[in-house]
């Protein structure tokens, strides 16, 4: 509920977005973390307190020009108390659970326009003394904090801020109540995991009966740890648990799809196919037709000469309307060439850029970026730099 | 003389240098099939219903379409220096 006040008010938001600490509580506008310097020049941590006017659920235009203080009297630099802002020094409650120590008054001519302006007024004042006496040390109150995700409806175990700074709330808004699956958590996989365990959808399904060993680490986004390693997970339970530290909604499937387990792909709307083997892809790919769910197969070649890596990166897009096309590019049989693909040669930037090109083609299909272009299947050359399509 | 000027005309226009998974090969052709471009990167490589191989090539002809994908039947005309690659896109 205060997350709402607080998205819908532009003063709110703003003062939000450029990091203050805020609080709504009890009806009132608590701004925390505010550095200030106390009698002793010591520097300590504050808390404004401001009543807020509201319309419905935004704020309108403050109807007086007081803040409340929690803390002790904020001093100047060097110096005494800061009088411009004195006004009453009355410890008291002004709701429950919040305890003022001080009133503070600053009136500018026509008054304060909106919260962002009010609060920053004083803030600046206060903390101003603060930032001169500790030059060396980051003094502000744009403190950053992470903000709990306690709307009932967030995926997520903390609010993603990064959509609200970068104002794209809207576009993500197209992922919500997703249900996606990967199948595979190789290389690309994992990547996969990554880049989608950032997005609003509402779940995410893993499907992988392999171990998470050694070699996997270095494919694999993020650092794991050797205590990580010689647990040897599952890959699937191993991922689930590391990324249900952002997403809460990450379930692990640890089997490999067949047709008597098919039946759990059924809830998805959309599957990524990231294995290895052509066998499984065979399957996987005509099970989806049959269940007409949308998916994306990734897939890379690489090869050697004189010693140096070539090769491509593979996208391909099967949807409804897209069937026969998007078979003709899926490899769907081994085959004998002399595919070098070395467990040990580090090349986790092609599985994290086909996992790149995967994720950004899906998110195509639901608005969030512009596709002109269509294409059924794309493809990075290494060594031309350049990415080709297909588009009948 | 005209005869002679003319069969070397022929042969010089006969043997194309194109580069094929990073490595020089001599095409006699003015168009080559997908298939033959991927017996060009694996001289050994065999086709059944189900085999794709993913070929790319770019620095073609076409001024519409100087890069592209192919797939199986697809033909291209050929050019000098022209750069294919040829994988089986199959790994995660």
């Amino acid at each position: 509920m205060s997350r709402q006040l607080i998205n819908l008010s532009p003063d709110l938001k703003r003062l939000s977005d450029e990091g203050y600490d805020i609080e709504i509580k009890a009806g009132f506008l608590l701004v925390h973390s505010v550095p200030y310097l106390n009698a002793n020049q010591e520097l300590c941590s504050g808390t404004l307190v401001s009543t807020l006017s509201l319309a419905g659920d935004i704020t309108t235009v403050p109807s007086d020009h007081v803040v409340h203080f929690i803390g002790e009297y904020p001093h100047q630099k060097g110096g005494g108390e800061i009088t411009q802002i004195k006004h009453a020094n009355e410890t008291k409650s002004i709701s429950e659970g919040t305890v003022i120590n001080f009133s503070f008054s600053n009136k500018p001519a026509g008054g304060y326009a909106n919260y962002h302006a009010k609060m920053t007024r004083y803030i600046d004042i206060i903390t101003a003394e603060a930032e001169s006496a500790f030059p060396l040390s980051r003094v502000t109150a744009k403190s950053f904090k992470p903000i709990e995700g306690k709307a009932e409806h967030s995926v997520f175990q903390y609010l993603d801020s990064s959509s609200s700074r970068g104002g794209f709330q809207a576009s993500s808004q197209k992922l919500v109540g997703l249900k996606v699956g990967i199948i595979g958590l190789g290389g690309t996989g994992s990547y996969i995991l990554d880049l989608i365990a950032k997005t609003p959808i509402a779940e995410i399904h893993l499907f992988d009966d392999d171990h998470f060993l050694q070699h996997n680490a270095f494919r694999s986004p993020g650092a794991a740890s050797l205590y990580d390693l010689k647990a040897q997970l599952i890959k699937v339970d191993y991922y689930q648990k590391a990324y249900s530290k952002l997403h809460k909604n990450i379930f692990a499937h640890p089997l490999k799809v067949t047709e008597s387990n098919a039946a759990e792909m059924a809830p998805l709307d959309f599957v990524f196919i990231c294995v290895d083997s052509a066998s499984s892809r065979q399957f996987l790919v005509r099970k989806l037709e049959e269940m007409q769910i949308s998916f994306i197969d990734v897939g890379m070649g690489i090869v050697s000469v004189n010693d140096m890596l070539i090769g491509q990166v593979r996208t391909t897009i099967s949807t409804a309307s897209t069937r026969d096309s998007a078979i003709k590019s899926i490899p769907l049989s081994d085959t004998e060439n002399d595919n070098e693909y070395a467990t040990n040669i580090q090349i986790c930037e092609l599985n994290a850029l086909n996992a790149c090109m995967a994720v950004m083609k899906w998110k195509k299909q639901y608005g969030f970026y512009q596709d002109l272009e269509n294409e059924i299947c794309s493809i990075y050359e290494l060594n031309t730099n350049l990415i080709v399509n297909l588009n009948q | 003389m005209t005869a002679d000027f003319e069969t070397s005309k022929q042969e010089h226009r006969n043997e194309i240098i194109v580069i094929v998974n990073g490595r020089q090969k001599v095409v006699s052709k003015d168009t080559l099939f997908y298939s033959e471009i991927v017996i060009l990167a694996f001289e050994n490589a065999t086709f059944n219903d189900t085999t794709v191989f993913t070929v790319t090539f770019s620095r073609g002809h076409d001024a519409d379409k100087p890069a592209g994908v192919l797939v199986a039947g697809d033909t291209v005309k050929v050019k000098k220096g022209m750069i294919f690659n040829v994988t089986s896109t199959d790994k995660s």
